[in-house]
């Protein structure tokens, strides 16, 4: 069709208007499901009785639901392990009657030791690691509002082991008023939900959404069949935020009643649309950013894409290369193409795509046809059009008669019959006055089962590609924490800068605060014990669960933490039973969850540390002999009297790495057990049992632990302030018992001094202080 | 003299496309369509205005070639889009208009 160029209509229209059509609060369709304008917005509509949407809002059951349970840690226990560890001779004074003499001898620690056996199977050291559910669960129940899919679906975020999104088609089952349907498509880890068929009940509210539940059963096909149940969250399937600025030259439209002009469709909404409400109808949720800027330019000054990007990145707030919910829309005069160009959404080239749309308002949308009786509704109603289906390219949609190219998320028809945004309405069969007198207003089934169903990132803008598919670890993060929000708060944390020398043993600080406004119960031991979960991966490999050497069984010991409280606790986490976690050069991430109390769980932010690389060779050739059992266990146990080939290790490190912080400690584990007397299990010839003391070496005690705490600042990075406070305690201990009451208030003090200016707790420096 | 403005479309991947009119000839090295406009790129040639040309695509790594008779004055505007493998090309009076 030709377009006329004569522009008098659309003046004449403004002037009628009383102005420019500026971004402007306008007055405010009916509330919808997903509505989420702000107040200002919200006005009578200019014409009466606007269509309500059956059923009415208050009865809707469509929107997400979350699985009430999203972290699980392992309710089974771990089983102890049976360490197998070679039981060397001590060499003893041997007594008249050759008593003394010993073969072998326990390992003095809390573990029993069995002797190694001829011919004995070797039996399994470490038990299999048992992951903790850290994952959430949405249901997206699609099955009434407005323009229904019948559509349920999920996403199961798992933050180790993978991800799902499945949907299912459904119906209602009359006998039982359950939605039921086959799964028929599945992205991600398969195995997450291997059933056939989901079968869903909605009941509770009407009235009140937080009462609506949903329980869904999955059965058939390869798994068992579970029934999951889940909580009514929200009513919108996705939440946006646009932020609109607008060149000098040119005009916004971010608003049009479709029943301004004659030619509208009878399904088409009654009341003012806004680029928001437009979408929240549809189950998209839009808030504003920003604050709907001018951007100065010369009169006349016509747009490339490159310039379009630049401006994107200087005046929208929301700018990041990376994927997030949120669009950024540019109303511009003309683009360097010309008048033949309405609007695009430019943002194809880098990573983070489909990011930035643009309109023209000097182009062919805004001039009306000859002959048109309506000029001033028409060209509106083409700029409202334009900016939802570029707006619409940015949530990756692709036009409705080129379905079928690029790669689709599942096979797709060419629609060119479509009445929607994503639809030329010059290209409509019958052309666009056809288009208009059937246009309700909205996408076609398959485009909102996209919207509304797809796996995220495919829609994401700044995520998939454009055209592909019309960021993984963080986005599960992110929405997993998002569903364990509570009163508490876990951090694992270093007190230094996150990165390792090779061979340093990596100790890491929990911290459990309280970050609400009233008093919360925990246990006491809920940092030590089978609610602690701790993962820890390498990039590039998968994560492991830090399993700890020591379980602890105790009784329910309730704790109150006040307001701003923290309770606090130390753990080795290079090593557990599962073997050396943190040990080769790279990038690690640790996450730590613990179930404070039955049924919620709280998540620490990801710590990410670095190992570095050897500094030299002599690093490396400790390696082999670092990374063992045995010096894991001493490690984790502050030393031991018995393992001797993870103390020559050890001594190694301290002789040959003086000045590394894998020797602060060495020296510290291997200074601990002769600051005092300590018993040690042997068994006799006869193979019996007996308990034995080894007496302390307090001089040798004194020089490593001194040499461990030399440089207290080193060493209070490498063992971390909690082990550093106690390594000091012990050592003041022995300079008491040999008398060196100088050497010992001087200890206190200066390490009661670092430690306050390193920010350790005031209550804990002065007990040190006063010790 | 007068313009003929020939408007690549839909269906090219990184194409080399050669346009020619009259005895004016103009090649395209990277011919890549951008699906959110369905548009690729923009060819304006300069023809004698007297009688129609022969405006010829060719797209020589495909083999693919197709031409159209244009009158500049009634309608300059010669749309080009690759479809099921073959090369179309339609001219027409008014400008197309992409969105």
């Amino acid at each position: 069709m030709s377009i006329d160029t004569r522009q008098e209509a659309e003046v004449r229209f403004r002037a009628e208007r009383s102005g420019t059509v500026e971004v402007s609060p306008v007055p405010d369709p009916v509330a919808d499901a997903y509505d989420g304008t702000s107040s200002d917005e919200h006005a009578a509509a200019r014409l009466p009785v606007p269509t309500i949407p059956f059923p009415p809002l208050l009865l809707r059951r469509s929107g997400i639901y979350r699985l009430d349970r999203p972290v699980v840690l392992p309710p089974t226990p771990v089983p102890i392990p049976v360490p197998h560890i070679p039981i060397p001779p001590i060499d003893r004074p041997v007594g008249p009657n050759g008593e003394g003499q010993m073969e072998t001898s326990g390992n003095g620690a809390e573990a029993h030791v069995e002797p190694e056996q001829d011919g004995a199977a070797a039996s399994p050291l470490i038990p299999p690691p048992i992951t903790p559910l850290f994952g959430t669960e949405e249901l997206r129940v699609d099955i009434d509002g407005v323009k229904p899919t019948m559509t349920v679906s999920g996403t199961i975020t798992r933050l180790f082991g993978g991800r799902l999104t499945w949907i299912a088609r459904v119906k209602k089952d009359p006998a039982t008023g359950a939605w039921t349907g086959r799964i028929s498509y599945r992205d991600g880890t398969t195995a997450l939900r291997p059933q056939a068929t989901v079968s869903v009940k909605l009941t509770g509210g009407p009235f009140l959404p937080l009462n609506r539940k949903a329980t869904a059963t999955f059965s058939g096909g390869t798994g068992s069949a579970v029934t999951l149940a889940y909580s009514f969250e929200k009513a919108a399937f996705r939440e946006v935020a646009f932020e609109y600025d607008t060149v000098s030259d040119a005009t916004a439209v971010t608003s049009h009643n479709p029943a301004s002009h004659p030619n509208h469709a009878p399904a088409a909404p009654g009341s003012t649309l806004t680029l928001q409400s437009a979408y929240a109808r549809l189950g998209i949720q839009v808030t504003k950013t920003g604050g709907d800027s001018v951007i100065p330019v010369p009169a006349g000054t016509a747009w490339s894409d490159l310039e379009m990007h630049d401006a994107m990145q200087a005046h929208w707030s929301r700018w990041a290369d990376a994927p997030q919910w949120a669009v950024w829309v540019l109303f511009a005069r003309l683009h360097d193409m010309g008048t033949g160009l309405g609007g695009i959404m430019f943002d194809d080239i880098g990573t983070a795509q489909r990011q930035g749309t643009s309109i023209f308002s000097n182009s062919f949308i805004s001039q009306a046809p000859g002959g048109e009786a309506n000029p001033g509704p028409w060209v509106e109603r083409m700029k409202f059009w334009t900016a939802m289906h570029e707006i619409g390219h940015a949530f990756n949609l692709a036009h409705s008669w080129q379905k079928s190219l690029g790669t689709s998320w599942v096979p797709l028809a060419d629609e060119p019959a479509a009445l929607s945004y994503m639809n030329y309405p010059y290209n409509y069969p019958g052309g666009l006055d056809a288009f208009f007198a059937a246009f309700d207003y909205g996408f076609s089934p398959d485009e909102l089962l996209f919207l509304r169903h797809a796996p995220e990132r495919y829609v994401k803008m700044g995520a998939e590609p454009w055209f592909s598919k019309h960021g993984f670890e963080q986005e599960a993060f992110e929405q997993l924490r998002a569903a364990v929000t509570g009163p508490l708060e876990l951090e694992v944390r270093v007190n230094r800068e996150p990165r390792f020398e090779f061979l340093e043993p990596v100790v890491a600080e929990l911290r459990l605060k309280n970050v609400s406004t009233t008093p919360t119960v925990v246990d006491a031991n809920v940092l030590q014990g089978d609610g602690l979960a701790i993962m820890v991966a390498r990039d590039g490999d998968e994560a492991k669960r830090w399993l700890p050497f020591a379980r602890y069984c105790t009784s329910p010991a309730p704790r109150v933490l006040q307001p701003g409280e923290a309770m606090y606790s130390s753990i080795f986490l290079s090593a557990g039973t599962g073997g050396w976690l943190v040990s080769d050069p790279g990038t690690y991430t640790v996450y730590a969850a613990t179930e404070a109390e039955p049924g919620a769980a709280v998540l620490s932010k990801p710590l990410r540390i670095v190992v570095d690389r050897a500094a030299g060779s002599d690093a490396e050739r400790l390696a082999g002999d670092m990374f063992t059992k045995e010096v894991a266990h001493s490690l984790a146990f502050g030393g031991s009297r018995v393992l001797i080939g993870a103390n020559e290790t050890l001594q190694q490190v301290a002789e040959q790495l003086p000045e590394s912080r894998a020797a602060v400690h060495a020296n510290a584990v291997l200074g601990a057990p002769m600051a005092t007397d300590g018993k040690v299990l042997v068994v006799n010839d006869d193979g019996n049992e007996r308990v034995e003391v080894v007496a302390a070496s307090p001089d040798e005690a004194r020089r490593l632990l001194a040499a461990s705490l030399g440089d207290f600042d080193r060493a209070a990075d490498a063992l971390g302030h909690i082990a550093v406070t106690e390594q000091t305690r012990r050592l003041a201990a022995v300079m008491e018992d040999a008398g060196d009451t100088s050497a010992r208030t001087d200890l206190l003090s200066t390490s009661a001094d670092a430690l306050a200016r390193r920010g350790v707790l005031p209550g804990v420096v002065e007990a040190l202080r006063q010790q | 003299m007068g313009d003929i403005h020939v408007y690549l479309e839909n269906g090219f991947d990184h194409d080399r496309v050669t346009v020619t009119a009259g005895n004016e000839q103009h090649t395209e090295p990277d011919v890549n369509t951008r699906y959110q406009l369905g548009l690729a790129s923009v060819v304006e040639l300069e023809v004698p205005d007297a009688a129609p040309v022969v405006v010829r695509v060719a797209v020589p790594k495909r083999r693919l070639t197709a031409e159209a008779k244009v009158d500049a004055k009634a309608t300059p505007y010669v749309r080009v889009n690759i479809n099921g493998g073959s090369l179309d090309l339609q001219p027409q009076a008014a400008p197309p208009m992409f969105a």
